[in-house]
């Protein structure tokens, strides 16, 4: 199982804008899992003109990252293919007159002033430290890298972070928002076909490919409906910078000092194993625990890396 | 989340023991509620006809629904009563007699449903976690990882209640609790004193909160 990503989504099978300069493009599941090949990737059709250099793999994530340049204006379809020369999941980069878009999506769904266009907010590492630090004097040097890491682990270091928007916190039309898309929910085959129905044209059922080609989990008598902007469900706060949307993230934790009298300790301890339990007990995250506690590991050895010895 | 569905079930019966007493009303059984988990008391016996009207405290706390004409909107909770739009036009709802006429009432557009579950002072946030189906509420330190996404929501305080695509739950954020009243979700959702109603479809369920 393999599809194209990116900012975090989803594209198989999309057309995505692009940009004639280089452009990156991640690729979830390289390797085929049967064999141990990686797949591999290349332009269908003609493309004499683009290059396809393979990257590194995203930290902590199955992702591996593609640079694509030179590409035309118009439509390029991309494909990642098996040993066999079957193809697992494509997507076509379209690059327009303008040159193309850095945002997801490049375009607004509404006309609603307080609609932003969503784009891609990566921040430094030493930069969500710096904010923790300042925002939590309660923080030691130490609780603020904790921290840190567990923004890492849960955005994947930024690729899940749109419009500093720290955990896909969600919105009503009368803040500044952006629209996602790839906004899942299973539901009972009735209940799915009412939200469909419901939806002004902008849901449907997910087929069988669909639900294959992003790997959703699916349950016995369950249907997968998926919403695409600019349905309600789609809609996500955006905020002007990271220290602003950081707030309510920081908040949140600040809360959960509040009511366990040990969070504040384990953050400054850096007892990531800890946090994680901490953070699962508040119910904060739905995932198994020890693949919480592994991810957090890796990010704060991320941090360590770079911002040195503990002062 | 906790589920309460002996809470419910229980209440389901009491209800349906009470027998029909208005054009609309029907037993909840559609909410896909449990089988009883167990007996309720027997009904009291009715007053003779000759006798003045006395109070039916619990029935009128029974969990009913009525059916409504294509999806509802604008739920409300209006002194003492409940009121809400249909194909029809205004309606309102005799929560004691579990009743349903058409009103007066002026219909506007259907607002938007609260799928963002926040309130103004920032203490309340609904989250979707990237590439997850479901939402999770966040309360100042407390989370609620709830089944699917929130269609609508109600803040009052610190109790919401939540309607999801598979569920509508009662959230105490001060007790730190859950209470699930239904397992099929709703699109609309709305809470009053002593009563949470939410739309399905082409039904109203109300629950005693």
């Amino acid at each position: 199982m393999a599809n194209f990503q990116k900012h975090g989504q989803n594209v198989n099978g999309c057309v995505i804008p692009a940009t004639a300069g280089m452009f990156e493009l991640g690729l979830w599941g390289p390797v085929d899992t049967r064999n141990g090949n990686e797949l591999t990737v290349s332009v269908s059709g003609a493309g004499a003109s683009v290059g396809i250099k393979k990257a590194g793999m995203l930290s902590g994530q199955p992702v591996r990252v593609y640079q694509i340049t030179g590409l035309p204006k118009g439509k390029t379809l991309i494909v990642a293919k098996d040993y066999g020369g079957l193809v697992w999941t494509s997507v076509t980069l379209e690059v327009s007159a303008g040159g193309g878009s850095s945002s997801a999506t490049g375009t607004l769904y509404t006309k609603d002033p307080n609609e932003v266009v969503t784009k891609n907010t990566k921040p430094a590492i030493k930069d969500v430290h710096k904010m923790v630090l300042g925002a939590w004097s309660d923080l030691t040097d130490m609780g603020a890298r904790t921290l840190t890491s567990q923004f890492g682990h849960e955005t994947a270091w930024g690729r899940y972070c749109f419009n500093w928007n720290l955990g896909n916190v969600k919105s009503t039309a009368d803040n500044p928002h952006m629209y996602l898309r790839g906004v899942w929910e299973l539901d009972t085959p009735t209940r799915a076909q009412s939200q469909v129905n419901a939806s002004n044209g902008l849901g449907h059922i997910a087929t069988a490919d669909e639900i294959k080609a992003h790997g959703w989990a699916t349950q016995a008598g369950k249907s997968i409906v998926v919403f695409n902007p600019p349905h309600p469900q789609c809609r996500f706060r955006a905020y002007a910078s990271l220290a602003d949307g950081a707030q309510k993230w920081l908040t949140h934790h600040k809360g959960i000092a509040g009511r366990n009298a040990n969070y504040l300790k384990l953050l400054n301890a850096g007892d990531v194993s800890a946090v994680a339990h901490a953070l699962k007990q508040a119910g904060y995250y739905t995932g198994p625990e020890p693949a919480y506690a592994r991810g957090m590991k890796t990010a704060m050895q991320k941090v360590n890396q770079e911002l040195g010895p503990v002062t | 989340v906790s589920h309460a569905r002996g809470f419910v079930s229980l209440l389901l019966l009491a209800a349906l023991a009470a027998g029909p007493t208005g054009c609309t009303r029907t037993p909840s059984a559609g909410s896909g509620a449990p089988a009883p988990a167990a007996a309720a008391p027997a009904p009291s016996a009715a007053p003779p006809p000759s006798a003045p009207a006395a109070p039916k405290p619990a029935a009128a706390r029974a969990p009913f629904s009525i059916a409504t004409q294509g999806s509802a909107h604008s739920l409300r909770f209006d002194g003492g009563g409940f009121a809400f739009c249909d194909k029809r036009g205004a309606i309102k709802v005799d929560l004691a007699a579990a009743t349903s006429a058409p009103s007066a009432d002026h219909c506007g557009a259907p607002r938007e449903a609260s799928s963002a579950c926040d309130n103004p002072s920032g203490t309340i946030s609904t989250r979707n976690p990237p590439n997850e189906p479901n939402d999770i509420v966040d309360l100042d330190g407390w989370s609620v990882p709830l089944s699917g996404h929130v269609q609508d929501c109600v803040v009052e305080g610190k109790t919401l209640a939540v309607a999801t695509g598979s569920t509508v739950v009662l959230v105490d954020g001060v007790r730190e609790s859950t209470k699930e009243l239904s397992r099929d979700g709703a699109d609309r959702v709305s809470l009053g004193a002593g009563w949470v109603a939410w739309a399905s479809g082409a039904r109203i369920y109300f629950a005693p909160r």
